[in-house]
């Protein structure tokens, strides 16, 4: 039995490579235990830091404009943030052998996954907004209304 | 009576537009969109997972 790590139910790290021999603890990555879950999240995840990371990035190394420099901030927030989660969901799997009793921690991760999110839908928005109406990215990818609330509301305005 | 308009808080600035190179501007707003996307899908894979391990605890 390992004495540190805890994405195994026995503890350890190396047994999320078992392919289902060795049963994972119960965790928000595994869900009740299951190797499925466990790559399914993270595949989830790092698309969503992938793409994060390359809308954030390419707009911040293409902006030639000092006006956009509040856009700039949020771009920095969403990538900050959801790094910070992503992180500290990963860490925190592995050193806490029951990560459900841990309230405060959770409650900071969900708080770093909310900002990242919030940020992210602020950038989105406004991106949304400078594409003519008509444009096929706004046809084909449209900012749902719930964005545009999110966004304003983020906005405080 | 007369009424005096009500005054913009210095707070309440709007966010400016993106000025980025209009040829790059669509594909990062397709991205945001991914992004957002995805996050939104690890969240509720997050919460799904935490709600089925507390439920067999």
């Amino acid at each position: 039995m390992a004495s540190t790590g805890y994405y195994a139910a026995d503890g350890g790290i190396l047994p999320i490579f078992s392919c289902g021999r060795v049963k994972l603890a119960p965790s928000f990555l595994t869900g009740t235990g299951m190797h499925s879950h466990l790559w399914c999240s993270l595949l989830i995840h790092i698309a969503a830091l992938a793409t994060n990371l390359a809308a954030n990035v390419a707009f911040m190394v293409n902006s030639y404009d000092n006006s956009t420099d509040l856009l700039k901030g949020w771009a920095l927030v969403s990538i900050a943030f959801h790094c910070l989660a992503v992180v500290t969901v990963l860490v925190t799997t592995g050193i806490f052998r029951d990560v459900f009793d841990k309230i405060i921690i959770n409650t900071l991760v969900f708080g770093f996954m909310l900002a990242g999110l919030m940020a992210t839908l602020q950038a989105s928005y406004t991106h949304a907004i400078a594409q003519p109406a008509n444009s096929v990215e706004n046809g084909a990818h449209s900012t749902p209304k719930i964005t545009v609330v999110c966004a304003n509301t983020a906005s405080n305005c | 009576m007369v009424r005096t308009p009500l005054q913009k808080s210095p707070l309440c600035v709007q966010t400016p537009r993106p000025t980025a190179n209009p040829h790059v501007l669509a594909p990062i707003a397709v991205n945001y969109n991914l992004s957002l996307l995805f996050q939104t899908l690890g969240v509720a894979s997050l919460i799904a997972n935490g709600l089925a391990a507390l439920a067999t605890k």
